[in-house]
């Protein structure tokens, strides 16, 4: 075997060792540059975390952390309490209570507020008043001016509250009760004697057709019968066959779930008398 | 005021009702007669003057009462109902009564009347002895209007004075 190392060999050797040594000195710069980095921002570091230790030190003895726990408590309670459509309703009214808050808190409301508080801290120098008592107070000018204060708030108080009362329910009887529970209870019938002014073509069910109920109606004026005029007149059937008596305007209206004045444009002339006609029943009486 | 077109000159029949009085039994025939008119296909029409306005006015209308002093009809001896109160119980045991037999009240009654095609009418002298405007009134009321004009409306028709 040929033991010789070659020139070649040497020289290819001897670059790679050079290429070596360059990358082992770039190595350790950057490996300087790295400690020195560490070096200068070591102090600094140890500084940020001193000052935010003492910040959280600070926070924990101003107990904002036991109220940020509170808070949380609050929304977990909230959001556990209320649906979307109550907050969306806040939010809704968030402006006018924030502009109601404002109001009351006025100076110079804040300072009727607050001696008014006063007042009631201090119960136990107050004696109860006799009748003397009260005419003597009522002569006291601050007095009088307080109670024609009192007496504004309350008339302001009932003038609002006469309007929400007025748009909360519907009045009772106007024409369309819709719920069955809501209609009040027909007045209790007398058995009458009158003798029916026209009259009826055929009282039993039987002889009634809705065939006649239309001749009936072209003579009595009405053209023609809609869905509307078919309503009231089975309406008018079913409550004759039901109590013995005829329904007045008040009862159709009631009823038949129609306004008197859609009655009056479906039957022109004597409404209750010519739906009494078309429908074969004696016609209504008494005054209502 | 009302705008509703009137028919009542176009009806064959009609009567034109004046209501002068103001207590509630003195109105209610007033409102019974127009509106059995309207059941009945007769025309029908409301002048309301001096104390009958309070029918039509909107805060009087729901605080009628009843006269029970000095009225021989009265349940109520003259010398008791005179008492403070008297007539606030007497009006509200009335009250009672209508609710239990199902009467209309007075608003209730002028609703369904202007419902049923019945002209509303306020007296002009009336308003102004009150002093009232048309704003107090009840919406159901067509206009204000002088007896002249109530004349030359109820032409030809039959005059009730109640």
């Amino acid at each position: 075997m040929e033991n010789t190392v070659t020139r070649q060999d040497l020289d290819a050797l001897t670059t790679k060792v050079d290429h070596l040594t360059t990358l082992v000195g770039e190595l350790v710069a950057t490996q300087r540059r790295q400690s020195e980095l560490i070096q200068e921002f070591t102090p600094i570091s140890r500084e940020m975390m001193d000052v935010a230790i003492h910040t959280f030190h600070q926070a924990e003895q101003q107990g904002l952390f036991r109220l940020a726990a509170g808070l949380r408590d609050i929304t977990l309670e909230i959001a556990a309490n209320y649906t979307e459509g109550d907050l969306a309703q806040l939010q809704g009214s968030v402006t006018s209570i924030l502009d109601t808050v404002r109001n009351l808190t006025r100076p110079d409301i804040l300072e009727i507020l607050n001696e008014a508080g006063d007042v009631l801290h201090q119960t136990d120098h107050i004696q109860p008043l006799g009748l003397g008592g009260m005419v003597k107070a009522g002569a006291d000018v601050d007095v009088q001016r307080g109670m024609a204060v009192l007496i504004e708030v309350m008339r302001h108080v009932g003038r609002v509250a006469q309007h929400l009362h007025a748009g909360a329910a519907p009045p009772r009887r106007l024409a369309n009760p819709s719920a069955p529970g809501v209609t009040s209870p027909p007045p209790p019938r007398t058995t009458r004697t009158t003798p029916p002014a026209t009259a009826p073509v055929e009282v039993e069910s039987g002889a009634w057709t809705e065939d006649s109920a239309r001749t009936l109606a072209a003579a009595a004026g009405i053209p023609e019968m809609t869905q509307a005029h078919w309503k009231v007149v089975h309406f008018a059937r079913q409550e004759f066959n039901h109590s013995g008596v005829s329904p007045n305007i008040r009862r159709i209206t009631q009823g038949a779930e129609i306004s008197t004045r859609e009655l009056y444009t479906l039957f022109p002339k004597a409404p209750g008398r010519t739906v009494a006609r078309i429908a074969g029943i004696p016609k209504p009486a008494g005054c209502i | 005021m009302n705008t509703r077109a009137s028919t009542f000159q176009q009806e064959e029949r009609r009567v034109a009702i004046i209501c002068s009085r103001g207590g509630l039994d003195e109105i209610f025939p007033a409102l019974i007669l127009a509106n059995g008119a309207r059941q009945n296909g007769i025309g029908a029409c409301i002048f309301f003057t001096f104390y009958g306005l309070d029918a039509i006015t909107e805060a009087r209308v729901d605080h009628l009462h009843v006269n029970m002093v000095g009225n021989p009809n009265s349940p109520i001896p003259t010398v008791l109902a005179g008492l403070p109160g008297m007539e606030n119980l007497a009006a509200l045991m009335m009250k009672k009564m209508m609710e239990k037999l199902d009467l209309p009240s007075v608003r209730e009654m002028l609703t369904t009347l202007d419902d049923a095609g019945c002209d509303l009418y306020a007296c002009e002298l009336a308003m102004k002895m009150f002093g009232r405007t048309e704003g107090d009134l009840l919406p159901q009321v067509r206009g204000v209007i002088t007896v002249g004009d109530f004349y030359d409306l109820s032409e030809g028709a039959q005059i009730i004075f109640t």
